[in-house]
């Protein structure tokens, strides 16, 4: 059982959809369509997955479902009620923040540079939950382990951190909050690949085992395809293809899909470790 | 090819081009030691990858032999260390790094590797200033050439555009056009590819590994993404914490010794992966591949 299953989780979360959403960008004369009327639905424990090269909208996408930029026609719906209504209050504001958490790409960035790592989890916990010192600290020890992290890590400034450290805390502050919705926008791609392994696990752990809706943005097919049961392939701020995550892999439909999947096309044997061996 | 085919650049494949031999990297006075005792050897016209993660030495060995280690409480010591039959442990070393003609180096990050208030043309004209073959007058003719051989379409805008005016794949190309006009033997590329997305990476590789088979050059690639050297290159050398554990054909990765080197190799998300509830992660893979020297 996942520690993080246990505890407060008291939003109540039934549905986000984007209807027909489209994001435009530029002047008049030179509109620029980044996203050309999506439609998708997250229903609890269910998980997408979006895939397309760099230009293809799925970041512009991702920062509209979690409120933080508007689309130009359509809506985004949190329950039925549109993000922006919910931003409107700052009551309205806590409760969506509550239920909806965004992972970004460049931990660099997303930490404040003059505050300690756990100072910067400890934040929403006390915001968002009205948490005491004590009680929030209590909450960012266990979430922070749960991670695979030493705790004492917590008490270092970010740049004190390799990446790999800085993405599980990244990850640790938004599963502290324990979200009905994480939107993870290119997490592992500046990464190195051996522990990329360690941080897809995270994230799929929590989601199991919380039923949390997961949304999963990369441009990393494989990665994406084992995050994500579901698989949404956009091209040019539109959806081409969509399907259960073995479909599109195993029975590509668009051109586009499989010129894709071709790049990873790469023949591996599963290596197993050896027995026993010693340098 | 730009220019024709010169003759210094026909391989003689018996002997290396590059020797390394217990190559150490220490930096702040000794405190940090970023590769130890690090020896392999690269043959004209082959490619080879040193791979490992952040922290390795990769980084630090390709770097100290493209002679770009120069901060202040920094080493670089080795028994051999020659490109090309020249001791580069003799290189004067002072504050600037110095360039050994012959070697040439591109970056991860195009953006900060080229200079963000020249223009390209102005940037190729200066690289282009090595090649003799190439008088001054030619030089825009020969710039734009040079564009076009690494994949760029619009050359005139290209040469007048500065660096952040470009897209991250065509700063990419630019670089490598930089690095080879002046007709390197060996290109050393350091994570060339670890900015971009996945078919572009892919694209930028396929053209660093034909640019350096037309110009015979030989290659020697950093990167942690195992399974795209074991598709490009001959050879990979696999370091861990500051050491070489591993040195092997490309061809013959399912026969690897060490552990790390499995668990690089296994740790790569693949296609297959959709099915399964756990990713295997190199800790467990090396925890089960115990002892480790």
């Amino acid at each position: 059982m996942n520690p993080l299953a246990e505890g407060f989780i008291d939003s109540e979360f039934t549905s986000l959809r984007a209807e027909k959403v489209v994001r435009e960008f530029g002047p008049r004369r030179r509109r620029h369509r980044a996203l050309d009327g999506i439609d998708l639905e997250l229903v609890p424990g269910s998980s997408l997955g979006i895939v397309g090269e760099s230009g293809s909208g799925k970041s512009t996408l991702s920062r509209l479902l979690v409120g933080l930029d508007e689309p130009t026609d359509g809506a985004v719906l949190l329950d039925g009620r549109k993000v922006r209504d919910w931003l409107a209050t700052p009551a309205s504001r806590v409760q969506f923040r509550r239920t909806v958490q965004y992972i970004a790409q460049d931990t660099t960035s997303s930490f404040d540079p003059h505050r300690t790592l756990r100072d910067s989890v400890r934040t929403p916990l006390r915001t968002l939950h009205g948490m005491s010192g004590s009680a929030a600290d209590d909450v960012v020890d266990e979430t922070v382990a749960a991670m695979g992290l030493d705790v004492a890590l917590a008490d270092r400034m970010p740049h004190q951190v390799s990446g790999g450290q800085r993405q599980r805390f990244a990850i640790a502050r938004s599963f502290a909050v324990r979200p009905r919705v994480v939107l993870c926008d290119e997490i592992v791609s500046a990464l190195d690949v051996s522990v990329q392994g360690s941080i897809l696990n995270l994230v799929k752990d929590y989601c199991r085992s919380t039923s949390a809706a997961l949304v999963f943005v990369s441009h990393g097919l494989p990665a994406t395809a084992f995050v994500a049961d579901d698989l949404v392939v956009m091209k040019d701020g539109r959806i081409v293809e969509s399907g259960t995550a073995a479909d599109v892999v195993e029975r590509p439909q668009h051109e586009y899909t499989r010129s894709l999947l071709a790049a990873y096309a790469f023949t591996r044997k599963r290596v197993e470790p050896l027995e026993g061996v010693s340098s | 090819m730009t220019g024709g085919e010169s003759q210094r650049h026909e391989p003689r494949r018996d002997e290396p081009l590059l020797r390394v031999d217990g190559l150490t990297v220490s930096f702040a006075d000794g405190a940090v030691t970023a590769a130890q005792d690090v020896t392999f050897d690269v043959r004209p016209g082959e490619r080879v990858a040193v791979v490992g993660e952040s922290g390795s030495g990769k980084s630090a060995t390709c770097t100290a032999i493209g002679g770009y280690v120069s901060d202040a409480g920094s080493s670089v010591t080795a028994r051999a260390l020659e490109f090309a039959g020249t001791d580069l442990t003799r290189r004067r070393t002072g504050r600037i790094p110095r360039r050994t003609p012959g070697i040439s180096m591109v970056f991860q990050d195009a953006m900060t590797s080229l200079d963000a208030v020249w223009t390209v043309g102005a940037q190729l004209k200066h690289a282009l200033a090595a090649d003799p073959d190439v008088s001054r007058g030619q030089w825009r003719s020969a710039a734009a050439q040079w564009l076009r051989h690494v994949g760029l379409r619009d050359t005139d805008r290209v040469l007048r555009a500065r660096p952040y005016e470009l897209s991250g794949g065509m700063r990419q190309r630019v670089m490598l056009a930089i690095a080879l006009c002046s007709r390197p033997r060996l290109l050393i590329a350091d994570e060339p590819t670890s900015a971009l997305d996945a078919s572009l990476s892919q694209e930028v590789m396929e053209l660093v590994v034909r640019l350096t088979d037309e110009t015979g050059a030989a290659l020697l690639v950093v990167s942690h993404d195992i399974r795209l050297c074991t598709e490009y290159t001959d050879r990979l050398v696999v370091m861990y914490r500051s050491r070489m554990v591993e040195d092997i054909a490309a061809d013959r990765t399912a026969a690897a010794q060490h552990p790390y080197t499995r668990g690089l190799l296994a740790c790569v998300p693949t296609l297959s992966d959709h099915s399964s509830d756990r990713l295997p992660t190199l800790a467990e893979m090396m925890r089960e591949g115990e002892p480790v020297g």
